[in-house]
C-alpha cells in the first residue's frame, strides 16, 4: 500500500521525465543514425558513420578530452573554494547563516549571460583587473585572463560554485556535533579531526557537489563561447556548430549522445565509488 | 469634480468603443500572421518601421513576431513542413538558399508581390523564390582614434601594427564567412582553391586576439578597446557608433561582401494571401526608408528615399552596391562545411 502511494507520488515526475526527456532523447538517437548531405538535408538511411567519424578522429577526441579536463579543473576549483565556505556556512547560526546563505545563492538569481558579460568586463585586456594592476605598476603587459581556458575556468567556477557549496553544506550539517566533541575529548588535533571525521563523513556531499559542478561545466555553452571564443573548443560548442551552423543534425546528435554516454559512465563510476566508501 | 466626471465618461466611452471594435474584429476573424525576425534592437525598429504601419493598413491581419536566428529558422521550417505554423521567415541569403534548395520556400511573382518591380534588378532572385528586403555590407570596422589612416585593404590586418589587437569572427558566422571570401579574392584564390586564404590565415593567427562568434562580443571588444580593427557588418558598426563608441566602417579597395536579408514564405502556409501582402508591404519604398532609419539596414528598393542623416551613415545607392560582391552562395554552401572543418583544425586550434 505504502509502496503504491510512493509510486503515485512519483508519477508526475516520471511523466515529465518521459515526455520532456526520454522522448526527445529517443528522437535524437534516431536522428544520430541518419546521414546528411549539405544542400539536401537529412538522408533517410541507417548508419553508424556519425559515431565512427567522431571516435576515429583525433581532433574530435581532443575536443572530448579537453571538455572533460575543463570540467575537472572547474570541479577542483569549486571544491577547493567551496569547502571552506560550506564549512563556515554549516558552523554559523541565526542571522549570520541567513546572510551567508543569501550571499551564496545570490549569483543564481542573475542569468548566466549577464554574469558572463560581467566577467568579460573584469577579465579583458583592458578590463578592470588588468587596468588596476597596470595602474599600480604590478604588471606591464596585460595578464591573459580572457580569450583562453583560464578565463573559462574562472567564470565557470563562479557560475557553478553555489551548487558545490549547497551540496557540501547539507552533508556537513548532517555530521553530529557530538562526534566532534568525542574526538576532541580523546585528544585529536584539528587536522586529524578534519581528515578522519569531517572529510569521510562529508564524502556523499563532496560526490554530489562534484557531479553537479562537473556536469554543469561540461554542458556549459554561453560561458566558453563568450569568454574564450572559438579557440577553446568544447563539446557543447561543437554540437552547436554542427547542428545549428552547419545544419548537420545527424552528426550533432551523435556528438550529443557521445557526451551523454560519457557523463553517464562517469556518473555511474562516481556513485559506485561513494557507495563502496560508505559500505567500507 | 467635473473634470473627473468627464474623465470617467471618456473612459467608459472608450472602453465601449474598444469592445465594439473587438466584436467587429472578432466577427471578421482576424488573420494571425506569424513572422520571424532577428530580435533585440532589430525587432524594435522593425516593429515601428514595418509591422505597425502594416497592421494599420490591413486591420484584418495581425502580425505576431517571433524571434528566430537564421539557422533556427531552417530547423523550424524542416520540422513544420507538414503543418505550417510560422508563415514568413526572415533569413539571410545563405539560409534562404538552403530553404529554397530543400523545397521549403513558396515562390512569389510580380503579380502577387508588386513592389518587386521597384527593387534594384540585382536584388531579384531566380524564379522570385524569396524576396530580398535589405542588405548590409560586410566591411572593415575600425577604431577611429587608434587606426589612422582608415584601413585601405584587407591586407592591413597583417603586419605588426595591430598585432594582438584584432579579432576575426569565426568562420561559422556570416561575418567570418564574408571575411574569408574577401580574403580569397585578395589573395588570389577562388571557391575551388581556398589554399591561399588558409595560408594567409595561418600567418595572421598569432596576431588574432580572439575568434568571436556573436555580434555582442565584437561590440564588447570594440567598446572596451581590446581590439581596434575587425571584419564586421555595416549596420552593427553604425549601431555601435550611435552609442558613442569611436568606430567607423570602410569598404576597402578589394570591395566588400553584400549580405542580404530575405523574407521567405513557408511553402504550405495557411495564410498565403496575408503573407504575400506583408512581404509586398515590407518591400515598399516607405517601409524600407523607415526601416533604414531605425535599424540601419540598407534598402533594396531603388525608390526608397532616406533622410539626410541616415543616408550619410549607412551604405546606400547604386554606387555602393557596385562595390559589393555577392558570391555564388550555393557554391559557397557546398564548400562551407569543409572550410569550417579545416578552419577548426588549423586556424582556431
Amino acid at each position: 500500500m505504502r509502496q503504491k502511494v510512493a509510486w503515485l507520488l512519483l508519477a508526475p515526475n516520471l511523466g515529465l521525465l518521459f515526455f520532456a526527456m526520454l522522448g526527445p532523447l529517443a528522437l535524437l538517437a534516431r536522428i544520430s543514425l541518419k546521414g546528411y548531405e549539405s544542400g539536401h538535408g537529412i538522408v533517410e538511411t541507417w548508419q553508424l558513420s556519425n559515431y565512427s567519424k567522431f571516435l576515429f578522429d583525433p581532433f574530435y577526441r581532443e575536443v572530448l578530452w579537453g571538455t572533460l579536463l575543463l570540467g575537472a579543473e572547474v570541479t577542483v576549483v569549486c571544491l577547493v573554494l567551496g569547502f571552506p565556505l560550506a564549512h563556515a556556512l554549516s558552523q554559523s547560526r541565526g542571522w549570520k547563516r541567513s546572510t551567508l546563505y543569501f550571499c551564496i545563492l545570490m549569483p543564481l538569481l542573475t542569468s548566466t549571460v549577464v554574469r558572463t558579460f560581467g566577467w568579460m568586463i573584469l577579465l579583458a585586456n583592458n578590463g578592470f583587473i588588468n587596468r588596476t594592476l597596470t595602474a599600480l605598476h604590478f604588471i606591464h603587459a596585460p595578464l591573459r585572463l580572457m580569450y583562453n581556458r583560464t578565463g573559462v575556468v574562472i567564470a565557470l567556477a563562479e557560475v557553478l560554485l553555489p551548487f558545490m557549496v549547497l551540496a557540501l553544506d547539507t552533508a556537513l550539517l548532517n555530521i553530529s556535533t557530538s562526534i566532534y566533541e568525542a574526538a576532541r575529548n580523546l585528544g585529536a588535533s584539528s587536522v586529524r579531526i578534519f581528515l578522519r571525521i569531517t572529510l569521510p563523513l562529508s564524502l556523499p556531499g563532496i560526490v554530489s557537489g562534484c557531479v553537479l559542478v562537473f556536469t554543469g561545466a561540461l554542458s556549459a555553452f554561453v560561458t566558453p563561447t563568450l569568454i574564450a571564443g572559438a579557440r577553446v573548443k568544447v563539446m557543447s560548442t561543437l554540437i552547436y556548430q554542427q547542428a545549428m551552423m552547419l545544419l548537420d543534425w545527424p552528426f550533432g546528435a551523435a556528438v550529443a549522445f557521445i557526451m551523454l554516454v560519457t557523463i553517464l559512465l562517469l556518473f555511474g563510476a562516481s556513485m559506485r565509488l561513494s557507495e563502496q566508501r560508505r559500505e567500507a | 469634480m467635473q473634470a473627473s466626471g468627464l474623465k470617467q465618461w471618456t473612459r467608459t466611452a472608450s472602453l465601449l468603443a474598444a469592445l465594439v471594435v473587438a466584436l467587429i474584429a472578432g466577427a471578421k476573424a482576424q488573420t494571425e500572421l506569424v513572422v520571424t525576425n532577428y530580435g533585440g534592437t532589430f525587432e524594435d525598429g522593425w516593429r515601428k518601421a514595418v509591422v505597425e504601419p502594416f497592421e494599420k493598413a490591413h486591420p484584418d491581419i495581425r502580425v505576431k513576431l517571433v524571434q528566430k536566428l537564421v539557422f533556427e529558422s531552417i530547423a523550424l521550417m524542416r520540422a513544420q513542413k507538414d503543418d505550417v505554423k510560422v508563415d514568413v521567415f526572415m533569413m539571410d541569403e545563405v539560409g534562404a538558399a538552403e530553404a529554397v534548395s530543400e523545397g521549403l520556400a513558396q515562390p512569389v511573382s510580380v503579380k502577387t508581390v508588386r513592389h518587386l518591380t521597384e527593387l534594384y534588378p540585382e536584388f531579384r532572385v531566380p524564379d522570385d523564390a524569396f524576396c530580398k528586403f535589405m542588405y548590409v555590407a560586410a566591411v572593415i570596422a575600425y577604431n577611429t582614434q587608434q587606426v589612422k589612416p582608415a584601413p585601405q585593404s584587407y591586407k592591413d590586418f597583417w603586419g605588426p601594427k595591430y598585432d594582438g589587437r584584432i579579432a576575426i569572427n569565426n568562420l561559422d558566422s556570416a561575418t567570418g564567412l564574408s571575411f574569408f571570401l574577401m580574403l580569397l579574392k585578395a589573395e588570389g584564390g577562388n571557391l575551388d582553391n581556398s589554399e591561399p586564404a588558409f595560408a594567409a590565415m595561418k600567418k595572421l593567427k598569432p596576431g588574432i586576439l580572439t575568434f568571436p562568434a556573436q555580434h555582442a562580443q565584437l561590440a564588447q571588444l570594440f567598446t572596451q578597446g581590446d581590439i581596434v580593427m575587425a571584419p564586421w557588418v555595416s549596420d552593427r558598426v553604425v549601431g555601435l557608433a550611435s552609442k558613442g563608441v569611436p568606430i567607423a566602417w570602410t569598404i576597402p579597395k578589394e570591395g566588400g561582401i553584400m549580405q542580404e536579408g530575405g523574407l521567405v514564405i513557408a511553402r504550405g502556409t495557411k495564410h498565403l494571401e496575408a503573407a504575400l501582402k506583408f512581404v509586398d508591404f515590407a518591400l515598399s519604398a516607405e517601409a524600407q526608408a523607415a526601416n533604414a532609419k531605425y535599424t540601419f539596414l540598407s534598402p533594396t528598393n531603388s525608390k526608397a528615399v532616406l533622410d539626410a542623416d541616415t543616408a550619410k551613415r549607412i551604405p546606400n545607392g547604386p554606387q555602393i552596391i557596385k562595390l559589393l560582391t555577392r558570391p555564388d552562395w550555393r557554391k559557397v554552401n557546398e564548400h562551407r562545411a569543409q572550410w569550417i572543418d579545416r578552419w577548426n583544425r588549423e586556424i582556431t586550434r
